[in-house]
């Protein structure tokens, strides 16, 4: 039941720090960094934010618990100037399952478990684009947490994208930087305006 | 809750809801990726070529529709033992087909059932390329017409709603008969005394298809892990798994959840694929401040995602869900690509795939599948201890000199087309 507490600045550089632990164990990572930066990797681990910030030279903190044994990785990333903020190690102790349902087939597979995630199809929507980003809103989606809603593009070619956010029952359909000209050396142009987006739970 | 069942864990994660519905993995097979865009190295391509000289990738059709079905894939070992440690790149483009279903036989008032014989039409690319061209074949390959088209309308605004107690008829069984050729469909609705003659057409089907496909010649002759131990010895297996209202296994026990509408949400007498990670990334592709140019330096975003398996000594165990589909480096010519953006501002391509990075074999190779721009990292190690996938989610291609494609032109066109942020692994259990 130890808490660790670790910081590191990320405003300029990346950082990688190394802490193993407990099943039980608590780590609080301080971040000074830009704006919120989102966990783009959670592997064996659970992350939580607190102290979001939507400035430059902030302060967030993270803390991450365990459930399962073995290594883990979390990677936090601040987009403002592209640094990542990289924690590893390895987890000991006893399984903890907390509570949930476990089930098992008849070889003692588990076919679900609350230590394993399956996706599992909520709905879609789809349409044609209003040729900027927009909010698109999605009853239940995001709650109780981000962590366990996504939306996937799945129209190919198209020049829009998910910003999924951390607001309940809503996500952004971004517009990719799409500059539209006549001329033959354009950099971005020729996308598809409509989109088909998977809402998934897992 | 007006139905169903909601478990949470101890993160507050559910792992049921009311809400949402497990898939069911009705298709399951290998096939060969094979080029798009230039040719290949016989020799040191890990995937198992043979026959054509000029091996194009064909569409596989996938149970039910865009919107309620997962891909996941991954390459698997079919022969062989040797070799060093191959990093796969690996692509999709997505598409579609129609399914035809006629009968072959004149319908029974009071039953629901049909037999009819199963064609699927040539497919189309939902995405083509304006000036390269993408050399992809229309023929579905590794058909099933037990599961192609299980819970798709046959009968809705004609076709067979004539003659039907439901103008909603659907397939919900499919099974083989003692003719070759001839299935016996279950339907939603039964048969009035109208029914159907013999060689009537129901509705035709719009499937989605999927062509996988490994990179161009630059790729293969760029991995110094592609020998001649490793030739031929890989194929590519694809699970595709969709909202079915059956078990998988029929063992009895267990616990099935239904929604509200009385669909299956859920079935311990599934296998079913496990997230271990998902991971999302700030990718994107920006215009620069002048025409012809994109933003590069401090703060842009990159185009790759990519993460480690928990588990890489069982590395094959490992699949990936495909959230991305797009050209995968199809302008990347074998050593044309000037990697000096400052020299050549206009020499830059990205492009949309997955690379897999088995034990050993320590980085992605990312600048093979399409990530040459050299003012930005072109490959992730992740070290020999570490297996990992990676994602390139974002189809950009430019070139004013230098990139050759495939019928020796040169590239003049660009496209900045998405995939989806997310690069989701896991493992069916």
């Amino acid at each position: 039941m130890t808490t660790y507490n670790l910081s590191a600045n990320i405003r300029s550089s990346n950082v990688s720090q190394t802490q193993n632990v407990d099943t039980a164990d608590t780590v609080v990572v301080t971040l000074s960094t830009h704006y919120t930066p989102t966990v783009q990797t959670a592997t064996n681990a659970n992350v939580s934010i607190s102290g979001s910030s939507s400035s430059t030279n902030s302060t967030v903190t993270y803390t991450i618990t365990f459930n399962q044994t073995g290594a883990y990785t979390v990677v936090l990333y601040q987009g403002y100037y592209g640094k990542t903020y990289t924690l590893t190690g390895n987890v000991t102790g006893t399984t903890n399952y907390g509570h949930g349902l476990i089930l098992f087939d008849a070889n003692g597979n588990p076919r679900m478990s609350p230590l394993k995630r399956q996706p599992r199809i909520v709905g879609s929507i789809g349409g044609l684009g209003p040729g900027q980003s927009f909010t698109q809103y999605y009853t239940g989606f995001n709650s109780p947490s981000s962590a366990e809603w996504a939306a996937v593009q799945l129209q190919s070619g198209s020049n829009y994208y998910v910003e999924q956010g951390t607001t309940s029952g809503q996500f952004t359909i971004a517009r990719a930087d799409v500059r539209t000209s006549n001329s033959s050396y354009q950099t971005l142009s020729n996308g598809l305006e409509t989109y088909k987006i998977l809402i998934l739970r897992y | 809750m007006a139905y169903g069942l909601t478990i949470k864990n101890n993160s507050g994660r559910t792992t049921i809801d009311e809400n949402s519905r497990q898939v069911q993995v009705l298709k399951t097979g290998t096939v060969t990726p094979k080029p798009i865009g230039r040719g290949y190295s016989t020799s040191l391509n890990p995937f198992r070529f043979g026959g054509s000289a000029n091996p194009r990738p064909s569409p596989i059709i996938v149970p039910g529709t865009l919107t309620n079905s997962l891909i996941f894939f991954h390459p698997k070992r079919w022969s062989g033992t040797g070799g060093l440690y191959p990093v796969f790149h690996v692509g999709a483009h997505l598409g579609t087909c129609t399914v035809q279903w006629t009968s072959t036989a004149a319908t029974v008032a009071g039953t629901n059932y049909i037999y009819a014989s199963y064609t699927a039409s040539s497919a189309t690319p939902d995405f083509a390329q304006s000036s390269a061209g993408t050399s992809m074949l229309s023929t579905p390959i590794n058909n099933d017409p037990l599961v192609d088209t299980l819970g798709d309308y046959v009968g809705i605004y004609g076709g067979w709603a004539n003659g039907s107690s439901n103008s909603s008829n659907y397939i919900t069984n499919i099974e083989t008969t003692g003719t070759s050729g001839v299935y016996k469909l279950t339907l939603s609705a039964t048969w009035t005394s109208t029914g159907q003659p013999s060689g009537s057409n129901a509705n035709s089907i719009t499937k989605r298809v999927v062509w996988f496909y490994c990179p161009n010649n630059s790729g293969f002759v760029a991995n110094s892990n592609y020998n001649t131990t490793t030739q031929n010895q890989y194929t590519l297996e694809y699970k595709f798994g969709t909202l079915t209202d059956t078990a998988e296994e029929s063992d009895g026990y267990g616990l099935e959840v239904f929604n509200s509408s009385g669909k299956l949400a859920f079935s311990s007498n599934r296998v079913n694929f496990q997230i271990e990670s998902i991971t999302t990334g700030d990718t994107d592709v920006v215009a620069g401040s002048s025409t012809g140019k994109i933003q590069t330096g401090s703060g842009t975003p990159t185009n790759v995602i990519y993460n480690t398996v928990d588990f890489p000594s069982n590395y094959s165990d490992y699949y990936v869900m495909l959230t991305g589909a797009g050209d995968q480096a199809a302008f990347a010519g074998k050593g044309a690509i000037s990697h000096g953006y400052g020299s050549d501002p206009y020499q830059h391509v990205y492009g949309v795939g997955y690379a897999f990075c088995p034990l050993g074999a320590s980085d992605f190779m990312n600048s093979t599948m399409g990530y040459n721009l050299s003012t930005l990292a072109q490959t992730q190690s992740i070290g020999s201890t570490n297996a990992g996938m990676s994602m390139s989610s974002i189809h950009h291609s430019y070139s004013k000199t230098g990139s050759q494609i495939f019928a020796g032109a040169y590239v003049h066109d660009t496209w900045a087309l998405e995939a989806s942020r997310s690069l989701v692994i896991g493992r069916f259990t």
